[in-house]
């Protein structure tokens, strides 16, 4: 009799006894008195991870990177999604976002980012905002600045929730009504650098992805897979190469003064 | 006598050594049949201590006696006993608690998981360890959150009070049936509650395990099934589930009236299907 044939009430007494027994079998709990009584020394608490705050300052000759994000092996057409259910509100058939490959094998929607510049150019002063319309977010990719909080608001007729599957922040998961029901946007913010899964649960085709970056020199490939970061210090940077569905890549990448420093990669193939 | 018998006899003797002796072990700690606080953000409790080395070291040796046979000697949730449970064991080292008193753009509180080692959640195996000190349970928090980076560097969010019950009056529990259609719990628990809206067999929690929305008229209701703990569950959600917390929708934060009219609304659902 395999596990999966005992009926769930049945395994829970299993697994029950089997705490009980082992309780049973625990010795008991040795004494607290010494522990507290030398509550005096230091705390050993591990010290938070070091979140060094980007600096604004004047870059000197800056460089740019510049290039393109590819895939080798052509992928079938995504089938649209056409959403069975709240089929007022979701009202056409809606593309498959989670991997665009143009023609060329440009891929749209990758992020390049630069990872350990402490100082350098101004964050753009556009807010963050993640929307729910038309039974998607919009946009798919959002790159956000850690620490920085981020709206997200429902535009449709029809209840959204916004749930995120992050690891090194907490996951959070709100309902958001439709404003015209008196619907309330939520903000969030993500203190430490991750990419962040963001669903709906109601509508199970929608998801999105928050990037939280720690400084402003990324990009968004576009849908030909290019992309451009400027006002780049002169030196050698480490960049990643990050999509949702190929995978991570990085390399190192060597900026030269007011010059423009190409950056290719070619994704083999899509991970299975 | 065959093999057979005699595996079967053996058998019988393992489960009557572990069934006496989870009886002694029950004789012996009298206070273990006693009613324990239910999980409340009003729950009395010595202040919290600072995390000393003593005090996380006591942590780490109770972990190891009290919490890892089903939590895992890593702490993932990761153990042969996790294999016997309908409810599976939560990996401690992401930093998620579920039970918790405040708003869901935050971390859980600290006292909020000693809540639930003082309470137990009952419905899902989690056994109260109040047969431990108050010091000995504040070492257990202590040293959980030294297992996750999340808790070191993640804010706790805003305190939510669930205050004092509201009449149930008709009118309450028919703004409560409003809310359940505003907010569309249908997708997920049904027009009845039962667990069973169209994206019930769909869902997935934070590990990327099949989840299942709660029948409201089965009494395992994670967070408590008195009507508080259902206010106090629509305010907060359930992080790491598709369960989205109501908080901020709420005009005025400070009143909970709304989660209370849809609490008893979940309540007659309840009632009704087990009629």
């Amino acid at each position: 009799m395999s596990l999966n044939t005992i009926p769930t009430d049945a395994r829970l007494s299993l697994g029950l006894a089997a705490t009980l027994a082992l309780m049973a079998c625990g010795s008991p709990p040795p004494s607290t008195g010494q522990a507290v009584a030398s509550a005096s020394s230091a705390p050993v608490r591990p010290a938070a991870p070091s979140r060094t705050v980007y600096r604004v300052e004047d870059v000197a000759s800056p460089g740019v990177i510049s290039g393109r994000i590819a895939l080798r092996t052509s992928v079938a057409a995504p089938r649209p999604v056409v959403p069975d259910r709240d089929v007022t509100c979701c009202v056409r058939p809606l593309a498959d976002e989670t991997l665009r490959r143009a023609p060329s094998g440009g891929i749209a929607g990758a992020v390049v980012y630069l990872t350990g510049i402490e100082a350098g150019k101004a964050w753009a002063a556009e807010t963050s905002t993640l929307s729910n319309a038309q039974c998607r977010f919009e946009p798919h990719i959002l790159v956000v600045r850690a620490g920085a909080p981020i709206t997200v608001k429902n535009s449709d007729g029809c209840v959204h929730n916004v749930n995120t599957f992050a690891r090194r922040n907490p996951p959070t998961n709100a309902s958001l009504p439709p404003a015209d029901a008196g619907g309330q946007p939520v903000t969030r913010t993500f203190a430490i650098p991750e990419e962040v899964k963001v669903v709906c649960d109601s509508h199970q085709w929608m998801s999105a992805w928050l990037v939280v970056r720690d400084n402003p020199y990324f990009a968004v490939t576009d849908a030909n897979g290019q992309f451009r970061v400027a006002e780049v210090p002169i030196g050698r940077h480490r960049a990643t190469i990050w999509h949702e569905r190929l995978g991570r890549f990085e390399t190192d990448v060597e900026v030269a003064p007011t010059s423009e420093t190409r950056l290719d990669h070619v994704f083999e193939s899509v991970p299975q | 006598m065959t093999r057979h018998r005699l595996l079967i006899l053996i058998a019988i003797g393992v489960l009557a050594v572990g069934a006496g002796l989870a009886a002694a072990a029950l004789v012996g700690r009298p206070a273990a049949l006693i009613a324990r606080p239910f999980w409340e953000a009003g729950m009395p409790m010595s202040a919290r201590p600072e995390p000393t080395a003593p005090i996380l070291e006591r942590g780490r040796v109770l972990y190891s006696s009290r919490c890892s046979t089903c939590h895992g000697a890593q702490a993932n949730g990761q153990s042969g006993a996790a294999l016997l449970m309908s409810s599976r064991p939560r990996d401690l080292t992401a930093g998620v608690f579920r039970l918790r008193s405040t708003s869901a753009d935050g971390l859980a509180a600290p006292e909020d998981v000693f809540r639930t080692f003082t309470a137990g959640i009952a419905a899902h195996g989690m056994p109260s360890v109040d047969y431990l000190s108050e010091a000995d349970r504040w070492a257990l928090v202590l040293y959980l959150w030294t297992l996750s980076p999340l808790l070191e560097a993640g804010t706790v969010g805003e305190p939510i009070i669930v205050g004092e019950a509201p009449p149930r009056t008709p009118a309450l529990v028919e703004q409560g049936r409003a809310l359940f259609k505003k907010w569309e719990c249908t997708t997920c628990h049904g027009d009845r509650g039962r667990g069973d809206g169209p994206r019930a067999r769909e869902l997935k929690d934070l590990w990327g395990m099949p989840i299942r929305p709660r029948d409201y008229t089965s009494f395992r209701f994670k967070g408590g099934g008195r009507t508080r703990d259902i206010v106090r569950v629509l305010a907060t959600g359930l992080p790491g589930t598709p369960m989205p917390s109501v908080f901020e929708q709420l005009k005025d934060r400070s009143d909970l009236t709304p989660l209370w009219a849809l609490a008893y609304y979940v309540e007659s659902l309840r009632e009704e299907g087990r009629r």
